[in-house]
């Protein structure tokens, strides 16, 4: 299958980020493919593969920010969430600190789950309603055994301090709350078992403009006190260029583009993130200019079209995108895409 | 007021002092609370706010929807083509939907029956409002879905909802809205549920078609990009009043309330260049942004003073005690401020 890292590819990736990091990377995602069923059972229904993610493969160094774009549907948030091993891969790798998670039983997956952890988009049901803060908080320090008794509370305290949240929010439920400070609950709760890596699933995405500031700014103030990396899933580029390190462009399952933020949204490659980039409104005199308008929808990826899959709408493709997967390209150790241009 | 004099002599829509409460009689909140604005013909007038700032209840409010109870009309005037609307009986009122204003909302899911085919529902509009025949309905809604870019539209018409993408439905919604050749679209987040891709087909549709019909356009926006690249004028709403209003160059090069600017400033744009920070080149440098502090007061904690006063940075003890009035800073320029923003 072209498109599919070779195993030189892949040995030279390893060197790669062996050369241009300091220490080995925290994460290693290793082409990994995941399949979901859908349809079927009924009479005469056929059940159909949606291909969710088609060979993705990325490194996050510690204390990097990877900014993961694309738009509903492109595989963000199942990719997120294979990574914590909340929904199983079909194939492919996640090596967290030099231990491949797949390999790993329940009890040792669970065992590092305190090294990992997750931020989700949605402050008002990723909350549970019946918890005061403090037991949100402090669950996850009592199941890892991180504290007990007094310390707990004390411990939940520092935490509320540290995310911005008044003293007396400890005994408070979240529906006294507002979204920007249940979101600041929901990032409590996954720092108080000290992770090291944290996936953020559109942590800002319901927040309006003026709060949604406020956050970024505590998870970029968080990560540099606390070493933390971050994957950090946006639909927002804006948000994303000012939060990562690097960026990685999904679309339909496979990420087209990883690149160095600056490098990236100053000369895109890869067509797609141009238009992208292209799309978003800009708050300023006149507007935007001159925009790619893409045309069309995203193709379903029940039935994604042969060769690039974003060759439809490419106002670039050319004949031959139609009829085999474009190679993947390294121009330099920080770049890669996948485009014949 | 003097703005009226270099706008355009009568406005297709002018609404004074408007204010709707929700909730009991004497304890109800007011969502909008003395809002004044007024559209010209063939003007876009970009109305932006955070969550709860009343921009969807004003636009309710201009067609009489808002649910009664627990919402209320409690004050005002909404002048549209020199008939207050507020007076109207509810057939006239019932013209006037559809008809001389159309809506379209944020979320396509929801706004086509899902039992009916995407053509039937823009014919049975046209039927209803211009009394058409069947035949004649389902060729003229064939005609608007093709205007609004949909392929293969005849095709389309005899689809049903769910087999259309949120691009799409919004697109169908656009024909429906259309269809009936309305003065006045007011749009309410129409973009906001949709792809940053599809988003940039939908606003320049609307862009194309507004400039084609010759049509008013009131646009809800939370998105200051999304008004910026459309809108003539630009009104800020916040906690349930007009804070500022301007042409839209100037009130993004030069935004004269406080909340405006900081709005402005809390968002992040694709604007400015992350510097590569040294060795090695990998990193990024993360840009901190400069939020608003605080959060939006709840409506029972107003009374007669600024309700930005506990946010903002430029706040005297006179902005606890009394109300800024929204007056002219420059002609075409109002701002609810005692301390406006001068030029820098």
């Amino acid at each position: 299958m072209i498109g599919k890292m070779s195993e030189t590819e892949h040995s030279q990736e390893k060197e790669r980020v062996k050369q241009d990091l300091p220490q080995r990377a925290i994460l290693e995602v290793d082409r990994l493919v995941k399949h979901f069923v859908v349809g079927g059972r009924g009479l005469g229904r056929r059940a159909e593969t949606l291909k969710a993610l088609d060979d993705v493969s990325f490194h996050i160094a510690p204390g990097e920010t990877l900014g993961l774009v694309g738009e509903s549907g492109c595989g963000k948030t199942t990719l997120g969430r294979i990574i914590l091993r909340l929904i199983e891969s079909t194939s492919g790798r996640v090596i967290f600190d030099g231990v491949d998670l797949f390999d790993l039983g329940a009890r040792a997956m669970r065992a590092l789950r305190g090294r990992m952890q997750i931020i989700f988009q949605d402050p008002f049901s990723s909350l549970n309603p019946r918890f005061t803060v403090e037991a949100t908080v402090t669950e996850g320090m009592r199941l890892f055994g991180l504290a007990r008794g007094r310390e707990l509370r004390d411990r939940a305290a520092d935490l509320i301090e540290k995310v911005g949240l008044p003293a007396d929010a400890l005994d408070r439920y979240p529906h006294e709350f507002s979204g920007g400070q249940r979101q600041r609950v929901g990032i409590a709760r996954a720092l108080s078992v000290e992770p090291e890596f944290v996936v953020c699933d559109e942590p800002v995405s319901a927040l309006d403009v003026s709060v949604q500031a406020q956050v970024i700014n505590l998870l970029i103030d968080l990560r540099s006190a606390m070493g933390l990396s971050y994957l950090f899933i946006s639909h927002d580029l804006s948000v994303v260029k000012h939060i990562s390190d690097r960026v990685a462009v999904m679309y339909l399952g496979k990420i087209v583009e990883i690149g160095a933020v600056a490098a990236l949204f100053d000369a895109p490659r890869h067509p797609y993130t141009r238009a992208l980039i292209s799309a978003v409104p800009v708050p300023e005199p006149g507007g935007r200019t001159k925009r790619i308008i893409l045309e069309g929808d995203v193709p379903s990826p029940i039935d994604p079209p042969p060769g690039c899959a974003f060759h439809p709408r490419c106002p670039q493709a050319q004949p031959e995108c139609a009829l085999a997967e474009p190679p993947l390209k390294r121009p330099d150790d920080h770049t890669m895409y996948r485009c014949i241009l | 007021m003097s703005t009226e004099s270099d706008r355009k002599a009568q406005p297709l829509l002018e609404v004074r002092g408007l204010k709707t409460v929700f909730g009991p009689p004497e304890a109800g909140a007011a969502a909008v609370d003395g809002v004044s604005l007024a559209i010209g013909r063939a003007e876009a007038l970009g109305l932006v706010g955070e969550s709860g700032s009343g921009k969807s209840v004003t636009a309710l409010s201009i067609l009489r929807l808002v649910a009664d109870p627990p919402g209320k009309i409690v004050d005002g005037e909404i002048f549209f083509k020199g008939r207050d609307l507020l007076r109207l009986e509810a057939d006239a009122m019932r013209a006037v939907r559809g008809n001389e204003i159309a809506l379209i909302l944020q979320e396509p899911a929801t706004a086509l029956n899902p039992v009916m085919t995407v053509g039937s529902q823009i014919a049975e509009a046209l039927r209803l409002h211009e009394k058409l025949n069947r035949r004649d309905a389902n060729r003229r809604a064939v005609e608007f879905l093709d205007r609004v870019g949909i392929p293969s539209a005849e095709k389309t018409a005899r689809s049903w909802p769910h087999q259309l993408s949120g691009g799409m439905i919004q697109r169908a919604m656009i024909a429906m809205a259309l269809s009936c050749g309305p003065d006045l679209l007011i749009a309410d987040e129409p973009t906001s549920a949709l792809d940053v891709t599809i988003q940039a087909q939908i606003l320049d549709l609307l862009h194309r078609l507004r400039r084609e019909e010759a049509m008013s356009l009131l646009l809800i926006s939370h998105d200051l990009g999304v008004v910026a690249g459309i809108c003539d004028r630009v009104a800020v709403m916040y906690a349930g009043e007009i804070v500022e209003e301007a042409e839209k160059d100037r009130l993004f090069e030069r935004p004269g309330h406080p909340y405006t600017a900081a709005l402005l400033r809390s968002t992040p744009t694709l604007r400015g260049t992350p510097t590569l920070r040294g060795t090695p080149t990998l990193r990024g440098t993360p840009q901190r942004l400069r939020p608003i502090p605080g959060q939006v007061p709840s409506p029972s904690a107003h009374g007669a003073a600024c309700r930005f006063r506990g946010r903002c940075a430029k706040a005297q003890p006179v902005c606890g005690e009394d109300k800024p009035p929204l007056d002219e800073l420059d002609p075409g320029h109002r701002v609810a401020c005692f301390f406006p923003e001068r030029k820098v």
